[in-house]
């Protein structure tokens, strides 16, 4: 009996979770990203390339390389386009074709507009801060 | 008989064996991490990380598999050997994309869609196999088959939920896949850690666990569902499923209160295996440790300290290596002793090395976790500090004294796994003959 009722708490609670996520993200707001078809096709090389392995986006990857969520507004697109092509320390060289760097660019430019990571102070704004106005925090609109 | 008996210790070696491949491949990463290494310039990064983890998720996956396959007595079953081919198609199509550098690109998920499928599949039919037995399994341990039944629940749900990013709702929306991604990793590691522990109760043999109040499994599920949101406080995910995840975390105190009650209770040396008592004690003391970590690293203002830090990456480490690799190796040889002595002596000291490598590691990448927690929170922040990069030479130091460890507790596990039960029988006769020439 009571193991019934501990199947249902499990399924129930993993079921209305799923909903929650679902349905509450929001699909487009100044900071909650949707990826434009070229940003797409930056999310898709970060993947196919293991980018992963040794960067980060909101601390979530490697520690090999810096963590790459606002690296847009950190070293900008002519930076960022050089060190892909030509590789630095233990970043390699990576040949890939304009409209893939393009991709790319789009991706982190993308990354940059849904938030600052990591956060600059320790005392304030905990639940994130808004990439345009540092009085903000992120879910303020 | 004894064929049987040397059938099932041979399959277990696989355990031990990925165990000791997995560290191996973790010390080579430490060495490219954290030093220059131009010998180790044609292995990629991007093949070493994922394939360490890969090799490690699999020890744990397979254990969980022989566990019920040895001692749930599921050998003859049809369901067992179609898991366990499922699985090994898993393994090869997995190795063959990580090894050709075609992996999916994620944290711990690793390998391509189809890899998934058949580990869905292995894992849908070990669940089948606990339903058909659940009866025989909850006579034996209430508890044990309430936490294997839902570990094995919660894997087989984070992986299906970490391939929900096909969909293009998910897909093309960056913080719903990332808080999706975080679940999926949060729950398929909840999922295992509780089919270890579950795993853990039968192996003891002690009086049935009656089933916990219905309560605890409303926190307990709670927290499990909820915890994520703490990893990307500093996201744009919703302010509820932060504020939750605050909640969620802190309710690990409930039980961290418990455990702690436990730990000061326990008497490790009326142990009826002599071998447990060093490997159990290691598991108790780095759930201990892991619980206040994870509970420290959930409140929001000290989250922005170390998430993202090595502090998390040894948070991680010393909960799968001194937690997880202890428990296997416990299942390991308490599976593989049948007729054969544990080498007790070389068990303590391969746990004494990996504690001393985890009290290292702690306090090494803590350092670096502080030093550059606190450096990125200024406006000048440089994404390497040369002090958080010279705390990071104990890596390969301790990366050395930890796989020398994990290599002795293998080497024994493999030595059990490896000895046939003729060679033992033989030199038990000659021990006979030895005694009566002696008398």
């Amino acid at each position: 009996m009571v193991l019934s009722r501990v199947i249902i708490v499990i399924l129930g609670g993993v079921l209305v979770t799923l909903l929650i996520f679902l349905t509450t993200q929001p699909s487009n707001s100044a900071n909650n990203v949707v990826f434009s078809d070229e940003a797409l096709l930056g999310k898709h090389i970060w993947l196919n390339h293991q980018c992963q392995s040794c960067h980060a986006i909101y601390g979530l990857g490697g520690h090999m390389g810096p963590d790459l969520t606002n690296v847009m507004d950190r070293r900008g697109n002519n930076y960022i386009r050089w060190i892909i092509t030509t590789g630095k320390n233990k970043m390699p060289t990576f040949l890939f074709n304009p409209k893939e760097i393009n991709g790319l660019l789009a991706y982190f430019d993308a990354l940059q507009r849904s938030g600052v990571y990591p956060l600059p102070g320790l005392w304030h704004n905990a639940y994130g801060q808004h990439p345009n106005n540092k009085s903000k925090t992120l879910n303020e609109q | 008989m004894n064929s049987n008996i040397d059938e099932t210790r041979r399959a277990w070696a696989i355990a031990p064996g990925l165990l000791l491949v997995s560290a191996l491949f973790g010390w080579l990463a430490a060495i490219k991490l954290s030093l220059p290494s131009p010998w180790l310039e044609a292995v990629s990064f991007s093949i070493l990380r994922p394939f360490h983890t890969f090799l490690f998720i699999c020890a744990l996956l397979f254990v969980q598999y022989k566990w019920a396959d040895s001692l749930l007595e599921f050998k003859s079953n049809s369901l067992s050997l179609w898991l366990q081919r499922f699985f090994l198609l898993f393994m090869a199509s997995a190795i063959f994309s990580l090894l050709t550098g075609t992996g999916s690109g994620r944290e711990y998920f690793s390998w391509q869609p189809w890899s998934t499928a058949l580990l869905l599949l292995s894992q849908g039919l070990y669940l089948l196999n606990l339903i058909k037995h659940q009866q025989e399994l909850q006579k034996r341990s209430p508890e044990g088959f309430w936490l294997i039944g839902f570990g094995g629940f919660f894997v087989f749900w984070g992986l299906l939920e970490a391939e929900l990013r096909h969909l293009p709702a998910v897909n093309s929306n960056f913080i719903l896949d990332l808080s999706l991604q975080w679940h999926a990793i949060d729950g398929f590691w909840a999922g295992i850690n509780a089919s270890l522990y579950g795993y853990g109760i039968f192996l003891l043999n002690s009086k049935p666990k009656p089933l916990r109040r219905l309560t605890l499994f409303i926190i307990a599920t709670f927290s499990l569902l909820f915890t994520f949101g703490h990893h990307q406080y500093a996201s744009p995910q919703p302010e509820y499923l932060k504020n939750l995840a605050l909640v969620a975390s802190l309710l690990a105190l409930v039980s961290l209160f418990r455990h702690i009650r436990a730990y000061t209770r326990k008497n490790w040396r009326g142990l009826e295996q002599p071998y447990l008592a060093p490997l159990l004690q290691s598991v108790e003391w780095w759930t201990l440790v892991a619980a206040i970590s994870g509970i420290l690293f959930a409140i929001p203002h000290f989250n922005i300290l170390v998430h993202g830090t090595y502090f998390v990456l040894i948070h991680a480490m010393g909960s799968v290596i001194g937690i997880n690799l202890m428990l296997v190796l416990a299942n390991c040889y308490s599976v593989c002793s049948t007729h054969l002595n544990v080498n007790v002596r070389r068990v303590r000291d391969g746990v004494r090395l990996v504690n001393i490598a985890l009290f290292g590691l702690w306090f090494a990448l803590g350092c670096a976790g502080t030093i550059k927690g606190l450096e990125r929170t200024s406006d000048n922040y440089i994404p390497f500090h040369e002090i958080g990069q010279y705390c990071l030479i104990a890596l390969p130091i301790m990366g050395t004294v930890l796989l020398a460890g994990i290599g002795l507790l293998c080497g024994e596990a493999l030595r059990l796994a490896m000895t046939r039960s003729s060679a033992v029988a033989k030199t038990y006769q000659r021990g006979c003959l030895l005694s009566k020439d002696f008398d």
